[in-house]
């Protein structure tokens, strides 16, 4: 710990004894770091005043796992130092519903469940919301929409029929979700808005009287199996702490010191459940509000941290230095915020962000920002407009020939969307870059996922003709890399390569797996004997021993195989997280499908590791990222959050993917068959607003609102993506999908002129100086 | 030859009424052996002692001596209260019937918890799916809804109140919290009374009726107090602390009558007390007996492991009074196992059981405890202590046992209903009923034929087994000789193996043929034929599998009770039994009840189980090994949101509510009973197994651990100091 150098503003939070502070932190200005060890300091204080049968605990909730695996390693090793010997004691990290599964966890019959209740994942529950809608329109027809379709498509039969069959079901679907979600969020129950239902007359508010009876059978659903969802489990957690006072006094003396990381990203229900927690007043936020980019697709809302920066008797402090960018890059970021509060031709768009620009370090700092002349900012031109894919081929070639002189350094091309960067990633691929993917789910989720994949696929098929082709793949695709493989590396791929080619070719596997005694491991596989293969024998001995081992499990239900198998191939604490949480998904897709064997658990298995669908465990992700040297990183903006690389790449910044609130801007709630551009997801959240505050509904305010709420956040989103990168930085854009038809041309993005502007002006004054 | 060791003084207390007291480990079971030899030396006829225990398994120490004794001249009678009060209401059937609501004229029929779970089941499901257990605060899926309204309706027998009493109760405790819990408990009233009006009319007794039945009409009736007066003329009781308040009533009733009684209490038991045991009640009892013996000492305990216990009691007593200084040092007697993570910690076990082996320590001096035990837990631990078997050339044989487990979760009954599932394809209807798959055939001849490693068993099965469709389209399975597989492949299976195979295929063949001519047996004969004629059998899977055997024992009686109770008078056809049996099994409606045997108790194996059951064993071993001990299940009760085992006892006050603290204190006082009940069951080292990062990857912290930190830094700072 006295290694570390601590800024100032750091020194000063870390000074933290009690009470509520918020700290509003820059982009690299060190906010996690700085959490962290204001955690270890707190623990050890705890620890040091060793009360007997002490409980009390740190804790740090984070927004991701990815972060909580970083502060819990940091803690650990202050831990070690004091010498603890048994256990971790004083502090626990956790993800919102990390916390609340803790709580529920604790007393579950308070909360109405059995003591081994389950949770649903995002799949299970969209599964569930499917069938619920679907029963919904088979009972009811389509007769809700009708009222809100453009003429053209409304009185027209074929248009009617196609979008009865291909659009109208989505829309249910995604209304659902959007009706219920929120109705979690405010943690209304489908009882208490039927009962103020009851007194509407039956034509007010349809999308609402559509949501709630969605919403009844969901949970009626839910409950027959006995299981949650995730937002259940927030709201759950609230409710049994709310119910009960003297759990709540447990848990508030338990949690003596409350430190909240991205507090931007906090929800109402999150703020909620902390400030009931933090009833000592010992609750530190640490946030940066120009940074909030999850409140469109979720309920975060950076208003929470604003009002709690703004409230009395909270201890405000700022981190604003930022060591990560080099000084132009820093600039165009601070000139984003300042030309939206002052500039932009949206006036309610003008408090987008909060008026705080990034320092730059001084020249002592121990992490001083990367010099300006090692600096590289191009802004594409305006003039010239491209296709989305030209402008993947133009990245891609660009791609290709930097990393050819900078293998030492890292690079990432952030994208919008998932679906831009796939073909990104696609492109890559067909041209051989070295890439990772961080896109709907992270690279090492599904990597995780594809290895347990392996394993069962094999076990479905030990002895079909195929099987030695996927024994041979388990040997060098899970057992190779994580065992010997991993020290050796690329010393012993001749090794690697011919067993590989000799597993594959067995034709009696049984003789390598099972072997008649006597038999050596050399014969089975017909390899040379020699005194300096021996770790290699040894090493595939003891593969061979672990699949025998696998294959005598394999009877175990599925989620005590997978625990099985984990204990074998998982080897880090997120892996090892993951692998049980896979082993519930299995388990709660086997109560669900009770025919199920080994092949149908390998095929969900390869729907997560193929990205065909978001697996979410407790948490958005579970394993740190880290970019590598000479390695490409395809990744969504959002899910560049808190990462950070040489040079990046920013795509696709049009006027689609960051609009402006301006007329011609198009969004993707607006569906093409609406009329009056309506967003519904947000009219039926304004409904149900209505409904509960008594407030006037009126029709199309809502979805205008949603205009600004968006461009508010793509604006925002831009922010993360400029102050993703190091030292260069290259921004461009694309004309869309529609780009060939003139009317239908994405435009770039106004952000991105008042960009490029900025920039030629300053390239214009530096040539000129 | 056994005799009764008693001594002189001893002797003086065989026509007094003694309560027994002292701690697990003191010899109450070895003194009550003696005494009961003792009488029977004094010439007591035996048919008029009267053994009471809380579950059968504790009869053992006594039928064991009983055994080995010189007396011939019949037994005492050992019951458990179910079984007592079973006995009774079927003696006094006729008088009571008609008060109780049923029919007198015709014989009850007496449920197990399976049967009375199918029962509960046709009326819970309706009410299930119109949604009346359906709230947002409320999620408990469908066979936990049966299971609890069942606890209830027993807990108000025993408490002797009416079943609508139990809402009422339960709603008091739960208070004024908002919510819907109320309307959900008297769903459940509802649902308790529809069940019990239909077991009325059918004279269906589950173990709720017939301790109503027994309560309310029997014991309070003349003819049977005058019964029980003069029946009995000597009472024993063993650990009369894990048994019900309806037994010490029973007990009550008895001691003034009897010439002679010992009641044994085991200090600081009470491990029964989720299931209704309650210690107050037994202790109570010590004021109708003329003598209280207090044994303190252990005979199990080393000093150093006797220290360990004087630690823990200082540190997880709620109510510790100060103890003198132990002559032993307990660190002597505690190893810690610390690793980062969970299967480092199994390895690491295994290591140390096999060295313990090897040393020549007998396998049934170590007991492996968890506070659960997966089958994950268990095939890996099981797993690793066979590799090490394979590896030190020693015998490490285990035994591992699980409470309420789905009977189908265990392969060997997989196994077996999957061959049943081939020698009767005609039950098979394509909906409920389906053929088995190729992975399940496979499982099953690994698992029932001696020498067949996975791996051939795919093969096997792959090239054997086979489905056809009948004429009504309906898929059939069946296995095609070893002798018409192509030689190379007969090669690959091997020969004594396919040899095997083709017995126990010959042996289904003729059992099919049997049933083509119309000879139609139910479905536990058939299973009992299958294991005694072939799975036994050298060359088997259950060939001197004790567990293995343990468990196909186990589903045969679930089957039989399921038949006896359902088909008691039915003859001819038996499929339908079979069908309906299999298609509650597939929906995991019958859960097992594992009832211990005495082989497991003879064997000379390592047990392997959850704390709590080892507990209820009594039984004391050189070394144990704590599994997991930063988890929380060494304090948590099972939480069930339609019952409650507390709110529903006997002294619980009608009108409390229950609160977190009680909740808390509650699981200080499991914690400490199990820490100090296991370590007075040990008699030289403790070895304490801890994995930093739980099998979710989660670090641990649970309590039991906190302890541990706890003593080991007190002890850290001393040192320094």
């Amino acid at each position: 710990m006295n290694d570390v150098r601590f800024r100032f503003e750091q020194e000063v939070v870390l000074r933290y004894s009690g009470g509520k502070m918020g700290i509003s932190a820059v982009p690299g200005s060190g906010k996690t770091f700085t959490l962290a060890h204001l955690a270890a300091r707190l623990t050890l204080r705890l620890l040091r005043e060793g009360r007997p049968n002490d409980n009390r605990e740190v804790l740090v909730v984070t927004f991701a796992n990815a972060a909580a695996n970083s502060i819990r390693r940091k803690i650990e090793d202050q831990l070690k130092g004091a010498g603890i010997a048994l256990g971790t004691f004083g502090y626990r990290v956790r993800t919102l519903h990390g916390l609340a599964h803790d709580i529920v966890r604790e007393r579950p019959s308070l909360a109405g469940l059995a003591q081994d209740f389950k949770i649903v994942d995002e799949r299970a529950a969209q599964n569930i919301r499917e069938e619920v809608v679907s029963a919904w329109l088979k009972a009811n027809g389509i007769s809700l929409f009708l009222s809100y379709l453009e003429p053209e498509w409304r009185d027209k039969p074929n248009k009617l029929a196609y979008l009865s069959r291909e659009e109208l079901p989505k829309l249910a679907q995604s209304l659902a979700e959007q009706f219920i979600r929120q109705a979690k969020d405010q943690r209304l129950t489908p009882q208490a808005i039927r009962a103020k239902l009851d007194k509407l007359p039956e034509s007010a508010l349809p999308l609402v009287r559509f949501g709630c009876e969605v919403y009844e059978n969901y949970q009626r659903a839910l409950s027959y199996r006995g299981v949650v969802d995730f937002d259940d489990l927030v709201m759950l957690a609230l409710w049994t702490l709310e119910q009960d006072a003297a759990f709540l006094e447990r848990q508030q003396a338990r949690y003596i010191y409350i430190l909240e990381d991205e507090a931007q990203d906090s929800s109402r229900l999150q703020q909620d459940l902390l400030s009931l927690l933090s009833a000592h007043g010992n609750w530190v936020r640490v946030g940066d509000p120009n940074q909030a980019i999850n409140t469109t697709f979720t309920t975060a809302d950076p208003k929470y941290l604003r009002a709690f920066l703004q409230e009395a008797g909270v201890e405000r402090r700022t981190l604003s230095v930022s060591g990560r960018s080099a000084p132009p890059i820093v600039e165009l970021a601070n000139y984003l915020v300042k030309w939206t509060r002052t500039q932009h031709p949206t006036p309610a768009l003008r408090d987008t962000f909060l008026d705080s620009s990034i320092k730059l370090t001084t020249p002592d700092d121990a992490q001083p920002n990367p010099p300006a002349e090692e600096a590289r900012l191009h802004i594409a031109e305006v003039s010239r407009s491209y296709s989305p894919d030209d402008e993947i081929n133009i990245v891609a070639d660009s791609l290709v020939r930097w990393l050819q002189g900078n293998k030492e350094r890292t690079v990432a091309a952030l994208v919008p969307d998932n679906n831009h960067g796939f073909k990104l990633a696609e492109r890559l691929r067909a041209l051989g870059v070295p890439h990772e993917e961080l896109l709907r789910s992270t690279s090492s989720t599904r990597e995780t996922a594809k290895r347990l994949e392996t394993v069962i696929r094999y076990l479905a098929k030990p002895i079909a003709p195929q099987s030695a082709a996927l024994l041979a793949d388990l040997y060098r695709d899970v057992w190779w890399q994580w065992h010997l493989g991993a020290r050796l590396g690329a010393e012993a791929e001749t090794w690697l390569t011919e067993t590989h080619k000799r597993l594959a070719a067995l034709k009696r596997i049984e003789l390598f797996l099972f072997p008649e005694t006597g038999v050596l491991l050399t014969e089975a596989l017909s390899l040379p004997e020699l005194a300096e293969l021996e770790p290699l024998y040894l090493d595939l001995e003891a593969f061979r021993e672990t699949v025998q081992r696998w294959l005598h499990a394999a009877h175990l239900p599925i989620d005590q195989l997978v625990l099985t198998i984990g204990q074998d191939i998982f080897k880090t604490p997120p892996e090892i997280a993951l692998g049980y949480k896979l082993a519930q998904l299995l388990r709660s897709y086997a109560d669900d499908v009770p025919a199920a064997r080994l092949s149908e658990f390998a095929a969900e298995l390869r729907r997560i590791s193929a990205n065909e669908r978001r697996f979410i465990g407790f948490d958005q992700e579970e394993v740190g990222y880290e970019p590598k040297k000479g390695v490409v990183t395809v990744a969504t903006m959002h899910a560049a959050k808190g990462l950070e690389w040489d040079r990046v790449y920013l795509l696709s910044v049009n006027n689609y993917s960051f609009p402006s609130a301006l007329p011609e801007d198009r969004y993707l709630d607006e569906k093409y068959y609406l009329r009056d551009s309506l967003n519904l997801s947000a009219e039926v959240r304004a409904q149900l607003d209505s409904l509960i505050t008594g407030s006037d509904y009126v029709e199309g305010n809502a979805s205008a609102q949603a205009r600004l709420d968006y461009a508010a956040e793509r604006l925002r989103l831009l922010y993360v993506g400029i102050t993703r990168a190091k030292r260069e930085l290259i921004i461009s854009w694309n004309n869309g999908r529609f780009g060939y038809n003139p009317e239908q041309q994405q435009q770039p993005a106004l952000p991105f002129l008042a960009l490029r502007d900025f920039w030629q002006r300053q390239v214009t004054a530096s040539t000129e100086a | 030859m056994a005799r009764s060791g008693l001594v002189q003084a001893e002797r003086a207390l065989l026509f007094r009424k003694v309560f027994l007291e002292g701690i697990a480990g003191s010899g109450k079971t070895t003194y009550a052996v003696q005494h009961m030899l003792a009488w029977l030396d004094q010439g007591v006829d035996p048919s008029r002692l009267l053994i009471i225990v809380p579950q059968s398994p504790s009869a053992r120490p006594y039928q064991l001596a009983l055994h080995e004794s010189a007396h011939s001249g019949g037994a005492p009678i050992i019951k458990t209260f179910a079984g007592f009060a079973r006995e009774a209401v079927s003696a006094f059937w006729t008088e009571i019937a008609g008060a109780l609501g049923a029919d007198p004229s015709r014989e009850p029929i007496f449920l197990n918890i399976e049967t009375a779970q199918y029962f509960m089941a046709r009326f819970a499901f309706p009410r299930i799916e119109r949604g009346e257990f359906a709230f947002s605060d409320m999620r408990v899926p469908p066979p936990r809804i049966i299971s609890q309204v069942l606890d209830n309706l027993n807990r108000a027998a025993l408490l002797g109140e009416p079943i609508e009493r139990i809402a009422e109760r339960l709603s008091k405790a739960w208070g004024e919290r908002d919510s819907s819990r109320h309307d959900v408990f008297k769903r459940a009233n509802a649902l308790a009374s529809e069940f019990r009006a239909h077991c009325l009319q059918n004279n269906l007794l589950d173990f709720s009726l017939t301790v109503e039945a027994f309560q309310r009409f029997i014991r309070p009736s003349p003819i049977f107090q005058e019964f029980l007066q003069t029946r009995f003329d000597f009472l024993l009781a063993e650990n009369i602390e894990e048994d019900l308040p309806a037994t010490h009533d029973l007990l009550a009733m008895c001691l003034p009558y009897v010439q002679g009684a010992l009641l044994l209490y085991d200090t600081d038991g009470g491990f029964r007390t989720f299931l209704g045991a309650d210690p107050e009640t037994a202790y109570e009892l010590r004021a109708l007996c003329d003598d209280h013996l207090i044994m303190p000492q252990s005979h199990v305990m080393s000093a150093d492991v006797a220290a360990l216990s004087v630690a823990f009691n200082r540190l997880l007593n709620p109510r510790a009074q100060p103890e003198p200084e132990p002559s032993g040092d307990w660190r002597a007697a505690i190893s810690i196992i610390s690793k980062r993570f969970y299967p480092q910690m199994i390895e690491a076990v295994a290591d140390q059981i096999a060295e313990l082996v090897a040393q020549g320590i007998p396998p049934r001096q170590i007991a492996v405890v968890a506070p659960f035990l997966n089958d994950s837990l268990r095939f890996s631990l099981t797993y690793a202590l066979r590799q090490r078997e394979q590896l030190y050339g020693i015998r490490i044989p285990i035994l591992t046992h699980r409470p309420s487990r789905a009977l189908l979760d265990e392969p060997i009954t997989r196994a077996l209903l999957t061959l049943t599932l081939i020698a009767h394809p005609h039950w098979l209807d394509g909906v409920t009923i389906s053929t088995p798959p190729p992975k399940d055939v496979a499982d099953a001849f690994a698992l029932c034929i001696s020498e067949l490693d996975p791996l051939r068993a795919a093969l096997l099965a792959e090239i054997v087994y086979r489905v056809k469709r009948d004429e009504n389209g309906i898929p059939r399975p069946a296995l095609s000789a070893f002798a018409k597989i192509e030689p190379d492949k007969q090669a690959r299976i091997g020969y004594r193996v396919g040899q095997r195979y083709d017995a126990l295929r010959e042996w289904l063949e003729s059992y099919r043929a049997r049933l083509d001519h119309g000879d139609s047996m139910p479905l536990d004969h058939f299973l009992r034929l299958l294991f005694g004629e072939k799975l036994s059998h050298k060359g088997y899977g259950l060939h001197r599998n004790l567990e293995g055997a343990r468990i196909a024992a186990q589903l045969i009686d679930s089957v039989q009770h399921f038949r006896k109770t359902l088909y008691a008078d039915h003859d001819g056809d038996w499929s339908a039994l079979g069908r309906e049996y299999l298609r509650l099994v597939s929906q995991r409606l019958l859960p097992s009840l594992h009832v211990q045997s005495w082989q497991d108790e003879a064997a000379d194996a390592i047990l392997i189980m959850p704390a709590s059951t080892f507990l209820l064993r009594h039984r004391s071993v050189d070394y144990q090994f704590w599994l997991d001990v930063g988890s929380n299940g060494w304090f948590t009760r099972l939480e069930q949101p339609l019952t409650h085992p507390y709110v529903l006892r006997r002294e619980y006050l009608p009108d409390e509510i229950w609160t977190d603290e009680d909740e808390s204190m509650t699981e200080d006082s499991a914690l400490y009973r199990t820490a100090i009940g296991l370590v007075r069951r040990c008699r030289k080292q403790v070895f304490v197994a801890v994995a930093e990062l739980g099998e979710s990857g989660f670090e641990q912290n649970g309590k039991l651990l906190r302890a541990l930190q706890q003593l080991f830094s007190a002890s850290a700072e001393s040192e320094a100091v």
